[in-house]
């Protein structure tokens, strides 16, 4: 009965302090005494993808925490529908909840709705600046507060056979036109030089993502992140000459001829099967590769015309306590559990790239080197943060360029005047540079 | 038969005055009967429908505990107003004329072909015709995304092993073509549907009919024309309704065939319930995929209206 009235009270605090609205929310500066919990329970929820490397975690924390209850569960989200997370916690079904990321498409619209409550609290409890990278954190807040805590990171690139480069005499490519050196060694080899999926969701965008992060730099006019929190368009220079950088590369043949009807899965195969030398792809895809080849693989990231390479990373399973949570004490010592205790080594060990520096040194070779672990500066991996009009606009343009439908110009204007649409409704903060 | 018809639902208050008691009780039997079904219909498609109707005039994201404001038709030129709507609008349409004509056609004709002549054995080509529709349209579309790989599908290698080893049509990649391809696995699976209950309609078609056009010397196309057409003219009228509603909202073969970048490639497939999904299901747009949902609506009970009106009018006066 203590603890109902103690979450009722909370609950009707944060109610009280305008969680309930956004504006009310941003401006609200959480008060609340967070704490080690002592005792508790919380109901946690997780699609069952992520979610099979959490049943490990939860019983390592369970171990640890005897005190605590954890109340597991996952969805199969492709069952459910897309909006499972929004349902679970109006509901008030849960204390703790993967929101997928923390990106425009899904943190947003739940903070809108006054869904979840700000973290900001357990952040200066459990010190968790001095582990989560400054970026995630930095992309997680709104309105100066903490809103989400990205436990993963995701990074695209080009994935290789290291003995097939090797065989090749090439390395990995540190400019444009050593990546098409590259890829012409493939061709006349008879191999697919560069596979991607573009049916279904499309692959082609993670080429321009690369191409685009190569070409507009890290943070200049144009560059990625200036045109999603800044001032910068679609239509400046180094996006569109991205998209012209993919046409060429088909048009010479340099890129899978069945690029437009083949899906994510297809690429995969002609990959594994040795069909092709260079398959699109990203983090998600190392534990399938390292089943496959064993420590024979490794990824790269492309150079656009004129640039070098340059890393496009982005937060993913970003964990949300609502703010009908009953228990979000319990809820936040799990989340730190993942983020510098047991729980983190658990998901390193399981292949997954953390937002979070500890245990660096226990992940394999190939994510040794990625910049999550370097600290070197990486550009923004793109999805997620395109609502749908500008990733409809942008994922069907991509695939119109190279169906000749339309010309990189047109395919960026489009995706810019849907960027602004968006903007219009509500679905992208007017302004972002706080999140630079 | 007037109890339940023209004297009883215009004026049922009328009606039940002035009907007899052994009306009255058929009245209340009718009553009873029908009561489940209006009562499942009103909660599950006519109060969403006029939900969604009203949806369509506000602003809300769909998330959001609050309806947003009242904005009348705006959210309806805000969803109309792009290239993805046009071409959702240009496709349904082409896919209603295609559901309209195409699966219809074919079952009359097959089912003729199998009933009306010495094709043997029946049971095989009834089967044969009718396999398509064991599967749902769902799976049937998630495995025609096998039948039309480029290097792999089955159609592509037969055009291969037919020698036209340049030929690789990209079935969903190409722009030009996959609404066909998409159509085709629609035209496969209908058509099953529509074979099935034209061979049942060919089936009670007096055959003394048959015989005597056969001793009258008539051709088989002749008593196809004269005999069979006219006498399932009924159920193609039927048939022809279904398979243009379904025509109109094929969301169940796009869907697998192009997700999760629905409508592609560069919205060659979109339809307006692809456009629907869309924007209420992968974004936060709620009112404008209620307002893409009237529009839907209004052109599906227009064209199936249009179409009804018509076959009216031009059925025959006995």
């Amino acid at each position: 009965m203590d603890r109902l009235n103690k979450s009722l009270s909370r609950r009707e605090m944060l109610k009280l302090m305008g969680v309930g609205t956004v504006g009310a929310a941003l401006g609200s500066n959480m008060a609340l005494a967070q704490s080690v919990p002592d005792s508790g329970t919380f109901r946690f929820q997780i699609e069952s993808g992520p979610g099979t490397d959490f049943v490990a975690v939860v019983d390592a924390f369970i171990a640890e925490h005897p005190e605590i209850t954890v109340e597991f569960s996952q969805v199969e989200a492709a069952v459910v529908g897309v909006d499972w997370q929004r349902i679970a916690m109006e509901a008030g079904a849960v204390d703790l909840i993967s929101n997928e990321n923390p990106k425009f498409l899904k943190l947003d619209p739940v903070l809108k709705a006054g869904l979840i409550q700000p973290l900001d609290g357990y952040r200066d409890l459990y010190e968790w600046d001095d582990w989560v990278l400054a970026a995630a954190l930095r992309r997680s807040s709104r309105g100066g507060q903490l809103w989400t805590l990205p436990l993963y990171y995701e990074i695209c690139g080009a994935s290789y056979r290291k003995s097939v480069l090797e065989s090749f005499d090439v390395g990995e490519p540190q400019s444009w036109e050593e990546f098409i050196a590259m890829l012409e060694k493939f061709k006349a080899a008879g191999l697919i030089p560069l596979t991607n999926g573009h049916r279904g969701f499309s692959q082609i965008q993670m080429i321009h993502y690369q191409f685009w992060a190569s070409i507009g730099g890290l943070s200049g006019p144009g560059s990625i992140t200036d045109v999603i929190f800044g001032e910068g368009k679609f239509t400046d220079a180094p996006s569109v000459e991205a998209a012209r950088a993919i046409l060429d590369i088909y048009n010479a043949g340099l890129l899978d001829p069945d690029v437009l009807s083949i899906t994510q899965d297809d690429g995969n195969e002609r990959f594994i099967s040795g069909a092709a030398a260079l398959n699109v792809t990203g983090t998600w895809f190392y534990s399938e590769m390292q089943r496959q080849f064993d420590d024979d693989w490794d990824m790269l990231t492309m150079p656009g015309p004129g640039g070098g390479p340059i890393w496009c990373t982005g937060e993913t399973e970003a964990m949300v306590i609502p703010a009908a949570a009953q228990d979000p004490d319990a809820a936040a010592l799990f989340l730190d559990f993942c983020v510098k205790g047991t729980g983190a080594k658990i998901l390193l060990e399981r292949g997954n790239l953390l937002a979070t520096k500890a245990f660096g040194e226990l992940a394999i070779p190939q994510i040794q080197r990625l910049p999550i672990i370097t600290g070197e500066e990486s550009s923004l991996l793109i999805f997620g943060w395109l609502p749908q009009n500008s990733q409809d606009a942008y994922q069907q343009g991509l695939g119109g360029i190279l169906a000749g439908s339309i010309t990189p110009e047109q395919w960026a204007q489009q995706v810019q005047d849907a960027w602004e649409r968006d903007i219009e409704d509500g679905q992208v903060p007017e302004d972002r540079s706080d999140l630079l | 038969m007037s109890a339940f018809g023209n004297s009883l639902f215009p004026r049922p208050l009328d009606a039940w005055r002035a009907a007899s008691a052994k009306s009255r009780e058929q009245w209340r039997l009718a009553a009873i009967l029908v009561a489940p079904a209006l009562v499942l219909m009103g909660v599950f498609v006519f109060y969403p429908a006029l939900q969604t109707i009203g949806l369509s005039f506000y602003k809300w994201d769909g998330i959001s505990p609050d309806m947003g404001d009242f904005v009348g038709f705006k959210t309806f030129t805000r969803a109309t107003d792009n290239y993805p709507f046009s071409q959702a609008i240009k496709n349904s349409l082409l896919w209603g004329v295609v559901g309209l004509f195409v699966p219809t056609l074919i079952g009359l004709v097959a089912a003729a072909l199998v009933e009306d002549t010495n094709l043997r054995p029946k049971p095989l080509f009834r089967f044969a015709f009718f396999v398509p529709y064991f599967f749902s349209m769902a799976v049937a579309a998630a495995l025609f995304t096998r039948v039309y790989d480029p290097s792999y599908g089955m159609i592509n290698q037969v055009i291969h092993a037919l020698g036209f080893t340049d030929v690789k049509p990209q079935w969903l990649g190409d722009g030009r073509i996959a609404i066909y391809a998409a159509m085709g696995v629609f035209v496969w699976h209908e058509t099953a549907f529509c074979y099935i209950v034209f061979t049942a309609a060919i089936q009670q078609i007096d055959r003394s009919l048959y015989d005597a056009a056969k001793v009258d010397g008539a051709s088989e196309v002749q008593v196809f024309r004269y005999i069979t057409i006219p006498s399932v003219r009924d159920v193609a009228t039927f048939v022809m309704t279904i398979m243009l509603i379904v025509g109109l909202t094929p969301f169940a073969v796009v869907f697998p065939l192009t997700t999760p970048g629905l409508g592609g490639p560069y919205y060659s497939t979109e339809i307006l319930p692809t456009l629907i999904f869309k924007k209420a299901r992968m974004g936060y747009n709620a009112s404008e995929a209620a307002a893409l949902g009237v529009i839907l609506l209004i052109l599906v009970i227009g064209i199936v209206s249009a179409f009804l009106w018509i076959r009216e009018r031009t059925a025959p006066k006995d």
